[in-house]
């Protein structure tokens, strides 16, 4: 059991100073410059990779504001991921709008659904926000089909390849790279943010007792609200950015509905709720899936999916926390060890 | 200190389906007092209890906090003019730490992390679970459960804390220890109004006890009076030799 009569006031260092934060945020941008470097100088499938498992890290980072920081289950984030890479597809190729600004508006956009989806749903408990932003994803997948002058049905919308800056298009990978990196370490910093401010600590007090958070002064609908709205915001830039690497969307790859199982799988592995949880998740398994694709794609067309499965199981039988869970234990540990070593 | 009243209640009444859990209740508080409500099981005490947290709300009669009406105010905004509660059954934030626990409810008057941290601190102290900070709140016994419990609620800064069987549940000597505690907590200016089945705690730490039977109070009165009171022996307390100490 813990020592009780160790009165040193060692929480503080739970707390980041500001130059830890320049130091890892400094980390960040240096790795992401780094793998930009090795997508131009590797093979077009490492580059392609690396691409994949920031976008992927992204859209599982988002999802986390709300699904694991909130502890609200999304199942629709393909919904959100959707309306992101639809909006500025559609404002770039049919009105020439760049898609820096459609980028902006399907943030904009994503971030209004999640606000509407989360005003009805959020006053139950239980998981009538986890079917009702099913059901969002899923009709707008639907509808994707239906309104086909628009989104242009299953044949999807191919984006001219005009590489400039403004098109948000280029012709090096380490150009997306960066992109995507760059999203991804934004993304990263507002969970950062928002777990380390007044907002996360209400958010954790009410995934885990909505109830008992009302009553010491948590206004659980709005601060579930903020994070249903920022979520879907920063899910919906996701796609832009993948519509643009891809420069072709259509339904089943940008509103299909294994984008949000993809992002809820990585964070659960990766460690659901901590704010480099899902990042962990991407570098672990993208890559993994991206081998088996290339090596067995052929032969085993589905085998990718098969060791996800075996992977999720594992996981959540023997590290309920993630591979995150399991590094904190251990770290603890070894900190614990120490400070004991040290009292002797 | 004045004896103005900060918190009553008139006429309140809660029914569930058929269940008249709260009956036509008139009940007042006076800043700086201790009043504990006693009653059977089934009584309404934990219904009259939640009607005056704003965990649920009325279907008559009024409340009245601070000289504001708060008959339809939610738990949260009750939370925020400056009542706080405890529950019957521990509710700690199973997945934080003590420290964490009561930073939440610090943070129902700031927004900075650093003043929470402080608030928090200190009530930690008072409650008497110093050194237990960094703990996560799932690996604490009941009896410091229901000190995080208090601490939680205490850092909301309240003017008057209420709290739901606080005391069941604990040994003796941890029970001495928590009346110590109440009575420094309302010795810094809290009013306490304690929902509890121990009647000999309740006898020891209130200025006053209200005795409530069927939804009704059948008793209003100093200890010794309701201790005393026949009606109260009749329905509650039964043919007990209880001695006031």
């Amino acid at each position: 059991m813990n020592n009780s009569n160790n009165s040193t006031k060692d929480i503080g260092n739970t707390f980041s100073t500001a130059k830890k934060q320049v130091l890892i945020w400094g980390t960040a941008v240096g790795i992401v410059l780094i793998l930009a470097f090795i997508s131009s100088k590797q093979s077009y499938f490492i580059g392609h990779m690396i691409i994949m498992t920031l976008i992927w890290a992204a859209l599982a980072s988002a999802w986390n504001i709300v699904g694991g920081i909130a502890g609200q289950l999304s199942l629709g984030h393909m919904g959100f991921f959707g309306i992101g890479a639809y909006t500025s597809t559609i404002l770039y190729t049919k009105s020439g709008i760049s898609p820096w600004l459609g980028l902006l508006v399907g943030i904009i956009l994503g971030g209004l659904i999640g606000l509407l989806i989360g005003i009805p749903t959020f006053r139950l408990e239980g998981s009538y926000y986890s079917l009702a932003t099913l059901a969002l994803g899923l009709s707008l997948y639907q509808l994707s089909y239906k309104f086909s002058g628009v989104t242009g049905g299953a044949t999807g919308i191919p984006i001219p390849f005009e590489a400039s800056l403004k098109n948000m298009t280029f012709s090096a990978l380490w150009q997306y790279a960066i992109l995507a990196g760059g999203y991804l370490i934004i993304v990263l910093a507002i969970c950062a943010y928002i777990s380390a401010t007044k907002l996360g600590f209400q958010l954790a007090a009410v995934r885990e007792d909505a109830q008992a958070a009302q009553a010491i002064g948590v206004n659980s609908m709005r601060a579930k609200l903020i994070a249903g709205t920022i979520s879907g915001g920063l899910a919906a830039g996701v796609g832009t950015i993948y519509a643009q690497y891809i420069l072709f969307i259509e339904p089943h790859s940008a509103l299909g509905v294994n984008i949000a199982i993809q992002a809820v799988v990585l964070s659960v592995v990766g460690g659901i709720g901590y704010v480099y949880g899902p990042t962990l998740g991407a570098l672990v398994l993208i890559p993994i899936s991206q081998i088996i694709l290339k090596n067995f794609g052929g032969s085993a067309p589905s085998l990718h999916i098969l060791i996800y499965g075996a992977v999720v199981i594992l996981v959540a039988l023997l590290a309920p926390k993630g591979f995150l869970g399991i590094i904190r234990q251990i770290s603890s540990r070894i900190s614990k060890r120490s400070k004991a070593e040290k009292n002797d | 200190m004045t004896s103005q009243v900060i918190l009553s209640t008139s006429g309140a009444t809660k029914r569930f389906g058929g269940v008249t859990a709260v009956n036509n209740v008139d009940f007042s508080i006076n800043r700086g007092e201790v009043v504990g409500i006693l009653g059977p099981n089934g009584a309404g005490k934990s219904s009259f209890f939640n009607l005056l947290a704003g965990a649920i709300q009325p279907d008559s009669g009024t409340i009245t906090f601070l000289d504001e009406d708060v008959t339809s105010a939610q738990s949260h905004d009750m939370c925020a003019k400056g009542l706080a509660r405890t529950f019957q059954i521990v509710r700690p934030l199973k997945g934080l730490t003590v420290l964490e626990n009561v930073m939440v409810g610090a943070f129902a008057k700031t927004r900075s992390v650093r003043e929470a941290k402080e608030i928090a601190t200190s009530a930690i102290e008072l409650v008497g679970l110093a050194g237990w900070e960094s703990v996560v709140s799932s690996n604490l016994t009941l009896g410091y459960r229901k000190r995080l419990e208090v601490a939680r609620a205490l850092a909301t800064k309240p003017e008057i804390l209420l709290l739901d069987e606080v005391m069941s549940g604990l040994n003796p000597a941890e029970l001495d220890s928590f009346i110590e505690m109440l009575r420094s907590v309302n010795k810094d200016g809290v009013t306490l109004i304690v929902v509890e089945h121990i009647v000999s705690a309740v006898v020891q730490i209130s200025t006053r006890i209200v005795v409530i039977v069927q939804g009704s109070t059948i008793a209003n009165g100093t200890p010794s009076e309701v201790v005393n009171n026949k009606l109260v022996i009749d329905a509650y307390l039964g043919e007990l030799d209880y001695e006031v100490s």
